[in-house]
């Protein structure tokens, strides 16, 4: 029943124009990489600025909150999810099915695009582990990202911009003047988690949290995103008639 | 319907606003077996109502039941009830195959039962033959019964139907009444909203009269007219000699009025009781032989016309 | 109640078109209209009026208001800890020192705010454009004295002014707190008066770029939802990618030209330049050309919009 609603889910989501726009977007930081290979003071430290600036925070979001926002927000707001949610599949399966494709494309694009740019600048064997490192790190990201963004579509129909404001605002520039929000920062997940695997003794990404601290932390806004999306999906009602 | 009977439908002092607009108010109703129309002008809360009773809106206050559970959070009610909405549209990139098969899909038939019931559902709103080509290119009509189509694929006992005739030639549509009355015979509960008095005349066996939210009338609308004595009732009479006739009447304080008009005479009565006592006395009386006697105010139309008068009724 | 297209005066009750022993029926339904008409001037301050009440979400109920003025609030906080500091500053036991302690000033307040300025004109600029896209309400507003240039001018108008406004509102109150909180005000006016210049500049030029940008961009799709992203897109990528060959690849002449085409890029180098503030030059040519290019971006960005709309088949 999951694969039959992710398979018609993928069909809607990812066979659009809108998919060749995010490819190309994703594109840009392998671009960067073939100007910036072997210029850099070392090859992780490059790896690193690369997918830090242009993977982890631009491709990695933007895709997630595109596919994540659109995989069940689409048809909720065109109301042709009255056709899915009349039906007596049960919501967690719903939601489960959505998710499989939107972190799926997600992590495929936003993973695709850390691996090749990182390859790219990855010349010797430490900066080769670190992106395989952040390559894990973003799969993992795209998984966080895309369940709290596709819980945010159920409950708002702006869960795009709010998202937006999410990323660029609290986990960008809160997180620089205040410390403490990194707890509650998807992308500190990834960078820390990227530290931890592979970040060697260079720690390119400056004061991340301890390794464990983040999986813990990425598992439980997951399962709170999941259990909200699942929740309120019940929950869900239709506008008032015009 | 009697009120032991596993009732199919049942609202219980439903309530429903949005913000500071109320749109039902305080319904409640019971539909079994059969088909019930239920009927009201734009606005007056039928989708609303149909909305509540396939769970996706939530009642601000009372109960909605399908077949003893209540409607809200339970997606196994959709596995006995069958929606097809008004509204919202199929997406257009599917084929009607692909449409009325997923559903069948979701609807927990496994991939053979599914194929062969998308098929037959397919047949049944005549949709078969076009059932390859992309919803998007289908003719409002032809989306209705694929909607419909989508609605039938898991037989459920229970359908409801936004405005089903919307958008269907008169071919289509006596061919969806039938179709309707066919499955209501076979012991289904069917629920359907229209502001067409014509139709709903012509199939339901019960009506619902919503106004503003409000519940106005429920029954068989014959019925509904009769219990509308503040109203009076219209005759029209053919006799051998109507002016005698309406002298003969006019004398008694339960006649309200006669009319001369167009070769025939029109009489107003109280109620239908009276004038029934009274017509043969009066024609007796007069020597007059009567030729036809006939009710002109009975349809539905005007029994609706009457009910969304302002001050009408309770 | 028939509907007649009538040519009655305007302003005059219907008038009775048919009469019978019984009743008459009276013309109430389509009027035209022959009194005055405004021009093309005030159909584009009425599309002005209405596309600033939406870019504020006014008239559209709270949730629409959220979002824009959530955004301007936050543009106005930094505003609001240089006031309080200001404020407070005589409490402090702070020597001469004290006087420049705000780390909030004019020349770097656009710097603080850029991103939100930036979620601001994503935001909004769908809903301004994305919605007549969808409907048909272009041909209706096409229909009447409205060009397709003046419906170009007045959606970025209202844009334009809107940031403008939100980007100068909280640097007059910076002023207004600093000159007040002195022992002198006319004196703290009067040193302040200096930056008003840039102050102005700057705040134009971002309206100017981020609004065309934005609006260009939005004119594309229906969707708000891509819209919103692509404009994202459009301003947070291109300082990461001109940073990030600046800094990794070495090559700062990529990065200086990439940085023409990166609207964020071109107003950091503008907002150096009118302040005077020093420091290595990102963009090729430094702050005049950034100017220059920036003014280009709008001027295209106006051309394809205007493009755009003759060319939608309505």
């Amino acid at each position: 029943m999951i694969a039959t609603i992710a398979a018609a889910a993928a069909r809607a989501l990812l066979g659009r124009r809108r998919t060749v726009l995010i490819v190309l977007f994703a594109a840009v930081p392998v671009l960067v990489a073939l100007l910036a290979r072997d210029r850099g003071p070392n090859a992780t430290e490059t790896a690193a600025q690369l997918i830090d600036l242009l993977v982890i925070r631009a491709v990695l979001p933007i895709t997630a909150l595109v596919l994540g926002t659109a995989a069940l927000g689409s048809e909720l707001e065109d109301g042709t999810a009255i056709f899915l949610l009349t039906s007596p599949v049960a919501r967690w399966r719903i939601v489960a099915a959505k998710l499989v494709v939107a972190a799926g494309g997600s992590a495929l694009i936003a993973g695709g695009s850390a691996l090749l740019a990182g390859l790219v600048v990855a010349v010797d064997d430490p900066s080769r582990g670190f992106v395989a490192a952040a390559v894990v790190g973003v799969i993992v990201g795209a998984v966080v990202y895309s369940a709290l963004f596709l819980a945010a579509s159920i409950v708002t129909s702006r869960a795009l911009i709010l998202g937006l404001i999410y990323t660029l605002v609290w986990e960008g520039t809160l997180a620089s003047l205040f410390a403490g929000t990194r707890l509650f920062s998807v992308r500190q997940y990834v960078l820390s988690i990227t530290d931890a695997i592979g970040g060697g003794s260079a720690h390119p990404f400056g004061d991340t949290l301890d390794g464990a601290t983040a999986v813990v932390l990425a598992a439980v806004v997951l399962g709170l995103g999941l259990a909200v999306a699942i929740d309120r999906l019940a929950s869900w009602e239709i506008g008032p008639a015009d | 319907m009697s009120a032991g009977a596993l009732d199919s439908i049942v609202l219980d002092h439903v309530s429903r606003w949005f913000g500071n607009v109320v749109a039902v108010n305080d319904v409640s109703f019971t539909v079994g077996p059969g088909v019930t129309g239920l009927l009201g002008p734009n606005g007056a809360g039928k989708t609303t109502v149909l909305s509540i009773l396939a769970g996706l809106l939530r009642p601000s206050s009372g109960r909605a039941t399908v077949e003893g559970r209540s409607t809200w959070r339970d997606p196994e009610l959709y596995r006995r009830l069958g929606l097809v909405p008004e509204r919202e549209a199929v997406p257009a990139y599917l084929t009607g195959e692909q449409f009325v098969l997923l559903r069948a899909r979701l609807e927990g038939l496994d991939p053979g039962t599914a194929r062969t019931a998308a098929q037959r559902a397919l047949e049944t709103v005549e949709l078969a033959d076009v059932g390859g080509r992309a919803t998007g290119t289908y003719s409002k009509g032809m989306r209705q019964r694929a909607k419909l189509a989508a609605a039938l694929v898991h037989d459920p006992r229970v359908l409801l139907l936004d405005e089903p005739f919307n958008g269907l030639d008169p071919r289509q549509r006596i061919h969806m009444i039938g179709l309707l009355r066919r499955m209501a015979a076979e012991g289904r509960t069917i629920l359907f909203s229209s502001h067409i008095l014509e139709e709903v005349e012509r199939l339901a066996e019960r009506i619902l009269v919503i106004y503003a939210g409000r519940l106005a009338a429920a029954g068989d609308f014959r019925e509904i007219r009769r219990l509308m004595t503040d109203r009076p009732h219209t005759v029209i009479v053919r006799s051998t000699d109507d002016r005698r006739l309406a002298g003969s009447l006019i004398v008694d304080p339960a006649i309200l009025g006669t009319e001369l008009v167009d070769g025939h005479l029109r009489v107003r009565a109280a109620d239908y009781g009276t004038l029934a006592r009274l017509l043969p006395r009066a024609a007796r009386d007069a020597a007059v032989s009567l030729h036809e006697v006939r009710p002109i105010d009975e349809s539905l139309e005007s029994v609706f016309a009457y009910l969304v008068q302002p001050g009408a009724g309770r | 109640m028939t509907a007649v297209v009538g040519q009655g005066p305007a302003g005059v009750g219907g008038s009775a078109s048919g009469r019978s022993a019984s009743g008459s029926i009276y013309d109430l339904g389509y009027r035209g209209y022959n009194g005055p008409r405004l021009g093309r001037r005030h159909a584009v301050a009425a599309l002005v009026r209405e596309s600033l009440r939406t870019t504020f979400g006014i008239g559209r109920g709270g949730r629409a208001k959220v979002i824009p003025f959530g955004l301007a609030f936050l543009v106005l906080l930094p505003a609001l800890v240089a006031v309080a500091i200001s404020g407070l500053r005589g409490q402090l036991p702070l020597g001469p020192e004290g006087e420049d302690i705000s780390p909030v000033r004019y020349a770097n307040y656009y710097g603080l705010v850029a991103q939100l300025l930036f979620m601001f004109a994503a935001a909004q600029a769908p809903e301004l454009v994305g919605r007549d896209l969808r409907s048909a309400f272009l041909s209706l507003i096409f229909a009447r004295a409205l060009r397709r240039t003046d419906y170009v001018a007045a959606r970025v108008a209202a844009l334009v002014v809107a940031i403008a406004v939100i980007l100068l509102l909280p640097q007059a109150l910076i002023l207004a707190g600093h000159s007040l909180a002195s022992p002198d005000v006319l004196d703290a006016v009067g040193s302040d008066l200096g930056d008003v210049p840039a102050v102005v500049g700057q705040a134009l030029l971002a309206a100017l770029l981020l609004a065309t940008v934005a609006l260009a961009v939005a004119s594309f799709t229906p969707r708000r939802s891509y819209a919103t992203a692509a404009i994202i897109v459009a301003f947070v990528v291109p300082p990461l990618v001109s940073g990030l060959l600046r800094s990794l690849a070495g090559s700062p002449t990529a990065s200086r030209l990439v940085a023409l085409a990166s609207p964020s890029d071109l107003l950091d180098a503008t907002n150096r330049w009118l302040f005077g503030l020093g420091g290595p030059e990102r963009v090729a040519g430094g702050g005049p050309v950034a100017a220059l290019a920036a003014v280009a971006i709008v001027v295209a960005g106006l051309a394809v919009m205007v493009v755009r709309y003759r060319r939608l088949p309505v």
